[in-house]
């Protein structure tokens, strides 16, 4: 566990000085933001769990789609609950569509019952912009020990029809649970879909 | 407290009635069909024509950064087939360094009902599927059933407005040559094509970029790095920084701008294997 943090934090460090840009099989890029509760979060701060970013706009109908069939919230319930460390990044901009105050997306949140660790706000997209999101949402992963190992759609099924959720190959499943189970992830990246991250 | 529950539920009526509005009224589908004469080989030019508002688009097959893939499901009777779709070259909307290809105000997705000779019936009813997302600067789902009768007795004319609209859209199709001779070299971050097109002069061009039908292998952008020679053009195009696979083909459109408003763009199929 020690060993598994030190070499977090060397990967970390020089993941922040040498490479800003998302790369997989790299270090993922630290960043800090602030929380729909007012806490703030760095990536360090879950130095070696398996981390899940998730580009979100609660408007934007592919994100209804997956939170409307619960697919989002029982990721975020199931592996959690297996100390996985789900964060919800919104990169909207100000006045963009998915951008909202806090009481807001905290009585969006509630009312889908979402199950994430917390849900960040990238308001500027600096964040956004430094793993390459498109689209929302747009799934990224990143293993314990602090490398990126997936980034791209949540499922093979690019629509917005809640039905296309039960067939769909879902890749963070599948991606969590070769991590969950020492493995190495088999499929490390697949064609984001979704709207435009509104930047 | 009755009042206030019956206020938010007329609140809500009125939302979705609006929403179904808007949704009705910023696009509408209809199947149409060009002339045809029956005594020949029994193939009906047929197009599914896509009409939007302003400001509004809707995807090509490869959407690109965002949206999703138009999609078109035929409903036939049996032994009546269709072709694949011939889809017309797209537009390309960037934005924040991504880019989405498209088309606005109005696109023909044309097709050919294939009806084999001596069919039993006297008309046939085709419906057509078609799921989609149409976006401004919000997006909303597109999906809608549209369906026409097809008369298979008499010869038929179309009216003027779309027969011109059929051949104004066959004359844009990407044209498909042989000669165009192009060969590609890969790095880790690129691709470069070498391209000798005898129908275009490069000193003509004043933007050149490829268009692939399959998303997630390369940078989706037009603004792709392109130098004049001679006799050929070299085009450099970036891997997408996630790729999901390495490329086995090269397969879209080289689309050419000429800077000349007399000279619209011409754009070509190209497609070439890389494995064998």
């Amino acid at each position: 566990m020690v060993r598994k943090f030190v070499l977090f934090l060397l990967i970390a460090f020089t993941g922040s000085v040498f490479a800003q840009k998302a790369t997989l099989n790299e270090a993922a890029p630290n960043f800090k933001l602030v929380d729909s509760n007012d806490n703030e979060h760095s990536l360090r701060d879950f130095a070696g769990k398996n981390v899940v970013l998730e580009w979100i706009n609660y408007d934007c109908p592919f994100v209804k789609k997956h939170y409307d069939a619960k697919n989002m919230q029982n990721l975020q319930k199931k592996y959690t609950a297996q100390n996985v460390v789900w964060l919800t990044i919104c990169s909207s901009n100000k006045g963009k569509q998915g951008n909202f105050s806090v009481e807001e997306i905290n009585k969006r949140s509630k009312k889908h019952d979402a199950k994430f660790t917390a849900y960040l706000i990238d308001e500027d997209g600096k964040v956004g912009k430094m793993y390459g999101a498109k689209t929302t949402p747009h799934m990224y992963i990143i293993n314990a020990e602090g490398v990126l190992v997936y980034a791209g759609g949540i499922d093979d099924k690019a629509t917005t029809d809640v039905k296309d959720v039960k067939g769909a190959k879902n890749y963070i499943s599948l991606a969590l649970d070769e991590l969950l189970s020492g493995k190495s992830v088999s499929t490390q990246s697949s064609t984001p879909y979704g709207c435009s991250v509104k930047y | 407290m009755f009042k206030k529950i019956f206020q938010i539920f007329l609140f809500c009526v009125i939302i979705s009635l609006n929403l179904l509005a808007q949704t009705k009224s910023n696009a509408n589908a209809k199947i149409v069909v060009d002339s045809y004469l029956l005594n020949q080989n029994h193939t009906i030019p047929i197009g599914i024509l896509i009409e939007l508002e302003n400001d509004w688009h809707i995807y090509w097959r490869n959407p690109g950064d965002s949206g999703m893939p138009t999609s078109i499901d035929f409903d036939l009777p049996d032994g009546v087939t269709i072709s694949e779709i011939r889809w017309p070259a797209p537009k390309a909307f960037e934005y924040d360094g991504l880019a989405s290809y498209g088309y606005e105000k109005q696109v023909l997705l044309l097709a050919d009902l294939l009806v084999p000779e001596n069919y039993a019936l006297s008309s046939i009813e085709i419906t057509a599927d078609l799921k989609s997302l149409i976006c401004k600067d919000v997006c909303i789902p597109f999906n809608t059933s549209v369906s026409t009768e097809v008369d298979l007795v008499n010869n038929f004319k179309a009216d003027n407005q779309i027969s011109r609209l059929f051949s104004e859209t066959v004359r844009g199709l990407p044209g498909v040559k042989q000669n165009i001779d192009f060969s590609v070299k890969l790095n880790d971050e690129f691709i470069t094509f070498k391209i000798h097109n005898p129908e275009i002069k490069p000193a003509e061009i004043e933007s050149l970029y490829f268009l692939p039908y399959q998303n997630g292998i390369f940078k989706n952008s037009i603004d792709q790095k392109f130098l004049q020679k001679e006799n050929n053009s070299e085009l450099v195009v970036e891997f997408d920084h996630f790729r999901i696979e390495e490329p086995k083909e090269i397969y879209g459109l080289l689309v050419y701008d000429f800077g000349n408003p007399d000279k619209s763009r011409k754009v070509y199929e190209i497609k070439k294997l890389l494995i064998n």
